[in-house]
């Protein structure tokens, strides 16, 4: 910790005094919250009643000595709302990174990005990378850190605390020929420091290979093999027990005019562990896809997607889903509309074993069109959900419509906004049927000779159920931006946003309002 | 393993010997294509037809492409680069191989339409129009895009904008572009007036153009089918890429904030301490569960007879020491919802409870698809059940809920028996 510390904070320093042509920006962001909660399930809300302030810091900067670039930024923010953040004050960011081209360290928050199954995670530590200057030699990554999710977990307290998880890996990169490269990656990771005795502590290693294949202009072909070996502790007192698991994934696109295709194939034992990459274990999964741009007007979309588990028949029963999916999407469909615009697409979710079998399907449609000054987007959705046996059978109809138009008057510009919605669900296991009606009307309006922007938004939201309760929500919300010309340098807004809401329900006790007033400026330089 | 290292070989030769681009029905190959570009480190194939480069990654000042074109059979005698949508051409400096170097002083927030041409000593060129790229030089920092594309992300998700949301989510994205658009979609069927805010923890660009966030989030939302509301707050992160000129959604964690109706596949591992989340079952109803109990130990207080039972329940997380006549008598469980008693672990007929035994599992490891489904649930399961380690599903007064035994000192009574307990 100590040492990340210490090195970050070192080369930070180093990268601002060792070149007087630096360039250094920064951002700040403070704002004061007011909010008032109303009513007899006030607690419902997700607000903090009073005044509350955020404050927002960012430095970075960078430069030139010699042949060697660098940069650095760091961030902090302060708050005393602890529905925004536990920690009244707390770094968001720290890092610094010094290059060649050839040899590039970084340190402080390192994400360095090996392959899916191998590192995908940021570390709080430091990395190295060697790209020589001859791409068909090999470059090399290699890394150490912590895998902390924020920077107060080195030295806040139990509520910023969590098990500390090292990571240590490599990855050596090599161009074999014009069409092949490949790489390897080692990726080993141990946890300590177990916070709760119900923890699970891992000890786990990560190899890959992975490789990239072009066989031809707009054809690649990626894939990728890792071995898992990991230990894992579920609490404490409990001794560690042993699994290796394996995944593999190969994946091609073609990409070419008038068609994209993508076929994919991933297998993911169940005991294959992936703490700092990505991996579904439990998982053998298939997919392809295909977009046709049929003509400069048309173009069609498939897709395909099917996935199985229990791959070691570990489980009772085994999981199976298919997702087939296809559209269509036709630019000036009506030939003397010149933005008229219209897609549909169905969509079929199956999914059967371990004593359940589902089948939902989703049809959608939009029409987008200009009538005059006025813009309009319809879309119609209809949902059939069908959950085995005697879970859920229901069908659900959502239609929204809204007209947009921009209308420039001598000083200002309006942008006046008109949305309609109707969501209606009919459950056949109950035989009841729930409706809800919504809609909003709203007005931008931007001054630019006095750099003002401004939007007003109203509407209501009103639930009718067939059995339970029924509810009415009502909001109002008012933003401004002004962009002072005095402070052009700083670049600084001042910013005002009002929120009002308020939620009714049959059942009074239930009910609640809440008012927010948000002031506050935001400053770059 | 072999199979499909057979496989892949197969793919790879087959596909070399190919004379034709099968994917788009019968077009030739071009007699002159580019094998690779990199815009300033980006490459040109996964970012799309827009890139947007920071200016914070500039090298010098100055915007670098680098790349590698091939003939057929000559070698390559020129290549050429527009930057204004082919109005003026830059000839580029390039290798024998056809590898080539070109960097300019980019002008910051101007967009550059540009072109490749690649021409053989024959006469022979690439397909031009192919190779048109946008490519816009921001300002802005990293921080700052991130906040602009989680801001319109969150937007999408409040209005309930299906498409607006998905131009934010990438081709790439980790647990699925389409299993997260099929789960924000019922989302959108399940919930309404939804309420979210957010505060950046930690952020952290880096290679391959990928942005790292990890965030505080506050939601409040409606739920249709009861007509209730839900709230809750936690802690999650995600990787954004730079795609299409601009950051899009690369993967996300748990707990998450879309697509809460199938978080077994859209999400792409746990963030470290976070256990408690909110997701949509597949009856379109919320559930807060997910939360991991700190292990819980029942000590029984009766010694002198071997049938006593240690019984715990769930709703009020108390302990009881029962009097039980028979490993299957669960009839005499009377407080408690599940009741472990020598090698078994048995459920109380009262209180209606089911189990079910998931070899292989963990409590981290155990779906909530896998525990909210009834089938092979039973009242009684016997040996291995005092098997550290070992993983159960509880359903209990409509409510379903996972243990792992940690300890159990079965067979011989007064037992011990500590497990932890995850809600769903």
């Amino acid at each position: 910790m100590k040492n990340i510390l210490l090195s970050a904070a070192t080369l930070c320093l180093f990268t601002l005094n060792i070149s007087a042509t630096n360039e250094i920006h920064g951002s700040n962001e403070f704002s004061v919250n007011y909010n008032n909660l109303d009513g007899p399930s006030k607690a419902s809300s997700s607000l903090t009643q009073g005044a509350r302030y955020l404050e927002n810091f960012n430095l970075y900067g960078n430069g030139l000595k010699n042949s060697w670039n660098y940069n650095y930024s760091f961030g902090l923010k302060a708050t005393d709302d602890k529905k925004n953040d536990v920690k009244t004050f707390s770094l968001t960011n720290l890092n610094s990174r010094i290059t060649n081209n050839i040899h590039t360290l970084t340190t402080g928050d390192v994400f360095e990005s090996f392959t899916r199954y191998s590192l995908g995670s940021p570390l709080k530590g430091l990395s190295y990378n060697l790209s020589p200057k001859n791409k068909t030699s090999l470059e090399i990554t290699a890394l150490h850190g912590i895998a902390y999710p924020r920077w107060d977990s080195f030295w806040g307290d139990a509520e910023v605390k969590t098990v500390k998880r090292t990571a240590t890996g490599i990855r050596a990169k090599k161009i074999l020929t014009d069409e092949i490269e490949a790489g390897f990656n080692y990726v080993f990771t141990k946890d300590t420091d177990r916070q709760n005795s119900s923890d699970g502590l891992y000890d786990a290693k990560t190899y890959s290979f992975d490789f990239e294949y072009d066989p031809m202009p707009g054809l690649t072909v990626n894939a990728e093999r890792a071995q898992s070996d990991s230990d894992y502790s579920s609490s404490a007192g409990t001794t560690y027990s042993s699994s290796k698991g394996h995944a593999t994934r190969i994946e091609a696109i073609g990409d070419g005019y008038p068609s994209r295709v993508v076929m994919e194939y991933e297998n993911a034992s169940p005991d294959f562990i992936s703490l700092l990459g990505s991996a579904v274990s439990d998982r053998r999964k298939f997919k392809s896809s295909w977009r046709y741009n049929y003509s400069k007007k048309t173009t069609m979309n498939w897709s395909f997607l099917w996935y199985r588990n229990n791959l070691d028949s570990q489980l009772t029963s085994t999981t199976r889903s298919w997702k087939p999916q296809m559209g269509i999407a036709i630019k000036r469909i009506f030939p003397k509309r010149r933005y008229s615009f219209v897609d549909f697409y169905y969509k079929f979710d199956r999914q059967y074993g371990s004593g359940q079998s589902s089948s939902n399907h989703y049809f959608t449609t939009s029409y987008r069109d200009r009538f005059g000054e006025i813009d309009n987007t319809t879309n119609l959705g209809y949902s059939l959900y069908k959950v085995e046996s005697g879970v859920r059978k229901s069908n659900e109809l959502t239609f929204n419509i809204s007209f947009n138009s921009t209308h420039d008057l001598k000083n200002c510009t309006l942008r006046p906004s008109v949305n309609l919605g109707v969501w209606r669900s009919k459950d056949e296991l109950t035989f009841d049927t729930d409706n809800m009606y919504d809609y909003s009307l709203g007005l931008g309006m931007e001054v630019p000779a006095i750099n003002i922007t401004s939007q007003i938004n109203f509407g209501q939201n009103i639930l009718q159920k067939e059995s339970g309760t029924n509810s009415k929500k009502f909001f109002a919300n008012l933003s401004t931006y002004y962009r002072p010309s005095a402070m052009k340098n700083l670049q600084s807004t001042f910013f005002v946003r009002a929120g009002f809401n308020d939620f009714s329900y049959t059942t009074t006790s239930q009910n609640f309002r809440e008012t927010a007033i948000t002031m506050g400026i935001n400053s770059e330089f | 393993m072999k199979k499909l290292l057979l496989i892949a070989i197969t793919l790879m030769f087959v596909s070399s010997g190919l004379n034709a681009k099968w994917w788009i029905f019968g077009k030739s190959k071009d007699p002159v294509n580019i094998k690779y570009l990199y815009i300033n480190n980006i490459s040109s194939d996964e970012a799309g037809s827009k890139i947007k480069v920071f200016k914070k990654s500039l090298q010098n000042q100055m915007l670098v492409l680098k790349g590698k074109v091939k003939s057929g059979k000559g070698e390559i005698g020129s290549i050429r680069i527009t930057l204004n949508n082919k109005e003026t051409w830059t000839d580029a400096k390039f290798a024998k191989d056809g590898s080539f170097n070109y960097s300019f002083k980019p002008e910051i927030g101007k967009t550059y339409i540009m072109f490749l041409e690649a021409m053989d000593t024959s006469g022979k060129t690439n397909n031009v129009d192919e190779t048109r790229k946008e490519i816009i030089v921001s300002d802005e920092d990293p921080l700052k895009e991130v906040k602009k594309a989680l801001d319109e992300m969150f937007l999408a998700y409040k209005t309930e904008k299906i498409k607006k949301f998905m131009a934010y989510v990438s081709n790439d994205f980790l647990g699925d572009s389409v299993m997260l658009e099929r789960a924000v979609r019922d989302d959108f069927n399940a919930l309404s007036n939804i309420r979210m805010r957010y505060v950046i923890n930690n952020i952290s660009a880096g290679s391959k153009g990928r942005i790292f966030v990890s965030i505080k989030y506050n939601r409040m939302v409606f739920v249709n089918k009861t007509g209730a509301s839900s709230t809750d707050s936690g802690n999650t992160e995600m990787v954004f890429e730079n795609k299409e000129g601009k950051l899009q959604l690369y993967s996300m964690k748990r707990p998450l904030i879309f697509g809460l109706s199938d978080a077994d596949n859209v999400a792409t591992g746990t963030v470290i301490g976070e256990t408690e989340e909110l997701i949509i079952t597949n009856t379109g109803e919320v559930s807060t569960g997910g939360t991991i109990s700190n292990s819980k130990t029942l000590t029984g207080s009766k010694t002198n007879d071997g049938n006593d039972l240690l019984s715990y329940n769930f709703s009020d997380d108390a302990t009881y020491s029962e009097s039980g006549n028979a490993p299957g008598d669960v009839t005499k469980i009377i407080n408690g919802d599940i009741a472990f008693y020598t090698f078994h672990i048995i459920s109380s007929t009262p209180n209606n409870t089911k189990i079910k035994y998931f070899p292989g599992k963990n409590i981290n490891t155990l779906t909530s698809a896998e525990v909210t489904n009834l089938s092979g649930y039973t009242t009684t399961i016997t040996n291995p059940s005092s098997t550290t380690g070992n993983t159960y599903g509880v359903y209990s007064g409509g409510e379903y809920h996972a243990i792992e035994i940690v300890s159990f000192s079965a067979p011989f009574p007064p037992y011990t028996v500590t497990f932890k307990v995850k809600s769903f």
